[in-house]
């Protein structure tokens, strides 16, 4: 297929939705990112090698109509949001305090990251669910 | 088609929630024991046939009976606010004293301040949350006004509009809390009819993890103010001085001021903005705003009686400890950086190694600085008048620099006080002080009775570097209600231990230096001292207005001692030698280091300007920093030495002892408890370190130990589970009260000690059995984040408030672990924080208050800091977890650290290293992580002395908790079981359910796959 007609080819709304997903990967990549540099023992190298995965399924997505990758993505990217849920005890310590107001568990000043890293991994994990569904070509 | 894009769908949809539910079950399996807490779920059962060995003083538990407690504990917080709330002005207001009102003619009152709608009731810490859950048994300050008779005018509407009012307290900051001007200006028409009395209240707000800023400019939002002055979070802020002039300006014939904080504010601004009458109130608690109003009022004709615990300086950065602390603290001089820390073999995280505090100001903490500075300015010295550490142009000035000095306190009357008869107790080298108080007033009141000492310093002390505060508290009592005209003699122990010198240089134990010794009274600080002073024959005397005084000799009593190096040499079992334990966390110690500590022998040459610039060295010192320094010695014994270890089958025996059985046996009943431990499994000697604040349970036989719960908090019992149980009120919620901060300025043995007495008894209606309470630090400055957990400035209040309060907290069964051992005096950085400091004042300062709960009142729980001594981690240091707590103080108990949560990284994760120094618990790791990691060590190594502590840790929770209310009802046959709480029950079914509807979904996505390609294979065919 040419490049131009490749473009050009009636996409499905699982495309859209599937665009969205590596949209808010990337977006994600760029939170986490700035979040594990927020302080020492924030990163969790995993977290970067499934949004990288999830990055890239979706990119082989575009260019391959596949049926198991949007199963895949619903896994990677919901494992990445468990690991950065689970990370001791920073995460969920964090916003324990910033509710407490003290600081104890984790650091409540990274409050607005963690809730942003948490719903983008989410709207990403839900919306790469829902892809699932829908066809990629019309 | 075979549905491909259904499967496919449900596919991703199932794999994503099995995903995510695994997660969530891992997540809650973490936090099991905290959810558990929080549902107020048990995972053990038993049916109880024992007695009941600690009862409470209300009778039975049950609904009836708790809410006379809580009525109680309600009517003793009032009672703490009226004796410990301190009347700081009282200037006369048309010939008479502004204060009390009198209702009847002053009804009308207008509220100013942000803080009157939304006070401070509590520290931002672990504590009751009574304020928050039960609003209808809060009283405000509005409120309280209203109950006495008072018409009040406030702006509460106003403050609660967003679009007028701001928000929220910005912990630690102060700059954005008041509303500005335009606010109060925007009010003015609402105000007439309001104007007998105008009440400003203003606060400070920091806490647990927060200090109070000395340089607010490191708040991102400050950038947009330009005002210097406002930099100090302690300071008047712009917008308050603006509010100030406002309220002066209406003409309202008095203006009080409140001070609602647990921080020592610049209160040096009274006279400025016409104050008449100004209260220090700290945090008044669920109702102790009534007291405050009490107060405000004379209520019954009472005079106030409360008595500063700090003092409030006119520049709150003016004590030499602020150089280093807080916001000041200071990083390594060259290890600044990950890259530096790791070329010195430092891999821990930088923010748990990297910071620094150096206690220069060495015992002068508070007033123990202003007052021998102001001593030794009075005696000519003239290092003490120069220009160094004076806030002020000049030299250093008393006057200046001081606002309100410790245990400074206002009454509706006067008192005198005089020493009648001083007797010493030779048995227990005491002596009790006998003090005539006469009321020399119109109005009846108490009068608190503090002694103070006055010790030699000479050319022998100076010589081996012994500091000695120009005066020093040492005891005190409180009268009864003494009637315009009357007397009453009152008698204080003081004990000679509280006055004696550690010498670390020469002797290196304690000492009574030869010479003169006075004990003076007067109230507060400054004028025991000036009545000492006198005694000595010194002119020139100020008060801390700096007007002249004439001292008081009857106020004073005079002894002579010869030099006893003696008295104090051994421990509490009379062998242990007590000696220098902490060299070490001397900074200079260590090579390359050279920091002076303030001496009062040279003022000027070192009163800490600056924070001390220290250098970190390779080798021992990064070492003992990098914290994972245990290994097994060579000539460990193998494990099989202990019932656990043989046949390396980590099972215990069975001696058929159980835990209710183990209540009596003494703690040195070295052959019962080897019995009673050998029988644990080494699993089960593996949760015991374990902890939610409350203990595991031990759910086997023949041990049975049952599962307790925990309490946290200071002011008040908080925690996760820190309401009553709905079954026991009826489905109401209700909390334990929230009591004042002012406990410590009340000055009343009888009010502390009740104060113990009620927390025990709400921690029996809580069915718990120990609290995470008393802080037996120091407000070591005006900033700390915890003062409100802590007493005061002052180590001997500290250390006879806590043998008081503590013990009677025991004598309900309630465990009172005293925190945060020890030193753990700011919260920046507290996490990892290099603390270095000499001998004598770590022992006379930061150790005191914990050796009133420990080793005087005799209690079995402490919690660790996070902090460090010198470079070792608190959790790790041998030095102080067993050469001090357990040899020279003979402590039985339990020592836990705070809160580890089972974290497997940075410096709390060196969980061998801390065991193996005297660490029993990990707090809040409830699944027993630290332990774990302990066991796996032990079998790893066959490690028999690493086994012996962590049987040694069995042994002090299993004895702390067989002498707490974990053994009431139980009985030596009584049987607990574990359960599995239907909450996690659920999880794991639901965990099943999705990984089978993810597998299922998956191969019919698959099943379809292949049926389609037959499908199209057949059709292509």
């Amino acid at each position: 297929m040419k490049g131009k007609e490749f473009l050009m080819r009636k996409r499905g709304v699982a495309t859209f939705l599937n665009i969205a997903v590596l949209c808010l990967a990337v977006a994600e990549l760029i939170v986490y990112l700035q979040y594990a540099n927020a302080g020492e023992g924030l990163f969790v190298p995993w977290v970067l090698v499934l949004l990288l995965l999830v990055i890239l399924s979706e990119i082989a997505l575009f260019f391959f109509d596949n049926d198991y990758l949007p199963i895949a993505v619903a896994g990677l990217s919901m494992l990445a949001l468990g690991l950065f849920a689970q990370t001791p005890p920073e995460t969920l310590g964090s916003i324990a305090d910033y509710y407490q107001n003290i600081v104890m568990f984790g650091d409540p000043q990274n409050f607005g990251i963690i809730v942003a890293n948490f719903v983008l991994m989410l709207v990403m994990s839900v919306t790469a669910i829902v892809s699932g569904f829908f066809r990629r070509e019309k | 088609m075979r549905k491909i894009g259904l499967w496919r769908g449900l596919s991703g949809l199932f794999v994503g929630l099995m995903v995510f539910v695994i997660f969530a079950t891992a997540i809650l399996s973490q936090y099991a024991s905290v959810i558990n807490n929080a549902l107020g779920v048990s995972t053990t059962t038993s049916s109880l046939t024992g007695s009941v060995v600690y009862e409470s003083d209300f009778g039975e538990i049950n609904a009836e009976n708790l809410r006379k407690l809580e009525a109680a504990a309600e009517a003793q917080t009032i009672a703490e606010a009226v004796e410990g709330t301190v009347l700081l002005k009282n200037e006369d207001v048309d010939g008479k004293p502004a204060l009390p009102l009198d209702v009847t003619r002053e009804k009308n009152v207008t509220l100013f301040g942000r803080a009157t709608y939304s006070p401070l009731y509590k520290t931002s810490a672990a504590v009751s949350k009574a304020d928050e859950t039960n609003p209808d048994r809060l009283v405000s300050l509005d409120r309280a006004l209203k109950e006495a008779g008072f018409a009040t005018k406030n702006f509460f509407d106003s403050y609660a509009d967003k679009k007028v009012g701001k928000g929220k307290y910005n912990s630690g900051y102060s700059y954005q809390f008041e509303e500005a001007v335009g606010f109060y200006e925007a009010q003015q028409g609402n105000l007439a009819g309001y104007k007998d009395v105008a009440i400003v209240m203003l606060t400070r707000s920091a806490g647990e993890g927060i200090d109070m800023a000395v340089d607010q400019s490191t708040d991102a939002a400050f950038k947009f103010q330009t005002k210097e002055q406002e930099k100090n979070s302690l300071a008047l802020q712009t917008n308050e001085k603006d509010m100030l002039n406002f309220v002066k300006a209406q003409g309202y014939k008095k203006i009080v001021v409140l001070i609602n904080t647990n921080y020592m504010m610049e209160l040096d601004w009274f006279d400025e903005y016409g104050v008449d009458a100004a209260l220090y109130i700290g945090t008044p608690g669920l109702t102790g705003f009534t007291g405050v109003v009490n107060v405000l009022t004379g209520k019954d004709g009472l005079s106030p009686s409360g008595r500063l615990a700090d003092t409030f300086a006119a520049d709150s950065l003016s004590s030499p400890a602020i150089a280093n602390a807080a916001g000041n603290t200071p990083q390594w001089k060259n290890a600044s950086s990950n890259a530096e820390l790791k070329a010195l073999g430092v891999n821990d995280l930088l923010q748990e190694t990297s910071w620094v505090d150096v206690q220069q100001e060495s015992i002068y903490v508070g007033y123990k600085y202003y007052e021998t500075r102001y001593a030794d300015a009075i005696s000519g010295d003239e290092g003490a008048r120069s220009a160094v550490g004076s806030s002020f142009d000049g030299g250093w000035d008393y006057a200046k620099e001081m606002c309100y000095p410790f245990g400074y306190g206002l009454g509706y009357t006067t008192f005198r006080q005089t020493i009648s008869k001083v007797q010493k107790n030779e048995e227990d080298h005491s002596y009790t002080v006998t003090v005539k108080v006469e009321n020399t007033g119109t109005a009846a009141g108490k009068d608190a009775v503090l002694v103070y000492v006055n010790t030699p310093y000479g050319e022998y002390e100076k010589a081996r570097k012994i500091e000695k505060s120009a005066i020093l508290f040492a005891g005190f009592s409180k009268t009864g209600v003494i009637a315009p005209g009357g007397s009453e003699e009152v008698d204080v122990e003081v004990d000679e231990y509280l006055f004696a010198s550690y010498d670390y240089t020469d002797t290196k134990g304690y000492v009574l230096t030869a010479g003169d010794y006075y004990f003076a009274v007067g109230g507060d600080a400054h004028t025991a001292l000036n009545n000492v002073l006198g005694a000595m024959g010194k002119t020139g005397l100020v008060d801390q207005d700096g007007n002249a005084v004439t001292p008081d000799k009857d106020a004073v009593y005079h002894w002579e001692m010869e030099l006893d190096t003696q008295t104090y040499k051994y421990g509490e079992d009379g062998e242990t030698l007590v000696t220098n334990r902490f060299d070490e966390m001397d900074i200079n110690h260590w090579e390359g280091n050279d920091v002076p500590y303030l001496t009062r022998s040279d003022w000027a040459g070192t009163f800490p300007v600056k924070a001390a610039e220290v250098t970190l060295k390779s080798g021992e010192m990064a070492k003992l920093l990098q914290g994972e320094w245990y290994e097994k010695a060579a000539d460990a014994p193998s494990t099989d030495i202990y019932a656990q270890g043989k046949s390396n089958n980590w099972n215990g025996v069975d001696n058929g002892i159980s835990f209710a059985a183990m209540k009596d046996v003494a703690y040195d009943d070295e052959e019962k408890w080897t019995k009673f431990i050998d029988q644990f499994d080494l699993s089960e000697l593996v949760l015991m370190t374990g902890n939610n604040f409350g203990n595991i349970p031990i759910a086997s036989q023949p041990i049975n130990l049952p599962e307790k719960w925990g309490g946290d908090g200071c002011q008040g019992i908080g925690g996760e589970r820190g309401h009553f149980s709905e079954t026991l009120t009826q489905g109401e919620a209700i909390d334990p009260c929230l009591y004042t901060s002012v406990l410590g300025c009340t000055f009343n043995k009888e009010l502390i000690e009740k104060r113990g007495n009620l927390m025990g008894n709400e921690a029996l209606f809580l069915d718990a059995t120990v609290i995470w309470t008393g802080g037996g630090n120091l407000r070591r400055t005006p900033f700390g984040g915890r003062n409100a957990e802590y007493w005061s400035e002052d180590a001997n209040l500290t250390y006879l408030i806590l043998s008081v309060e503590l013990p009677a907290m025991e004598k309900k069964g309630i465990l009172g672990g005293v925190k945060h051992f020890a030193g753990n005096d700011q919260e920046s950085h507290r996490e990892g924080l290099n603390t270095f400091y000499n001998e004598q004042a770590f022992r006379e300062g930061a150790l005191r208050g914990f050796e009133g709960a420990l080793k005087k009142g005799k209690v079995h729980s402490v919690m660790q800091s996070f902090s460090r001594q010198g470079v070792i981690f608190s959790s790790s240091c041998a030095a102080l977890n067993i050469g001090v707590l357990r040899e020279e103080w003979g402590f039985e108990g339990q020592v836990i650290t705070d809160a580890s949560s089972g974290v497997l990284s940075g410096y709390k994760a060196h969980y061998v290293t801390t065991m193996a120094n005297g660490t029993n618990m990990y707090c809040l790791d409830g699944k027993a992580v630290g332990g774990g990691i302990v066991a796996d060590y032990i079998k790893a190594n066959d490690d028999g002395v690493l086994l012996g502590y962590l049987r040694d840790s069995a042994k002090n929770i299993a004895y702390s908790l067989s002498r707490s209310a974990a053994v009431n009802g139980l009985a030596e046959d009584d049987v607990i079981s574990s359960v599995t709480p239907v909450w996690q029950i659920m999880t794991y079914v639901a965990e099943g359910i999705f990984i089978a509807l993810a597998l299922g979904s998956v191969t019919m996505f698959v099943i379809a796959k292949v049926l389609t390609y037959r499908d199209k294979k057949g059709e292509r065919q």
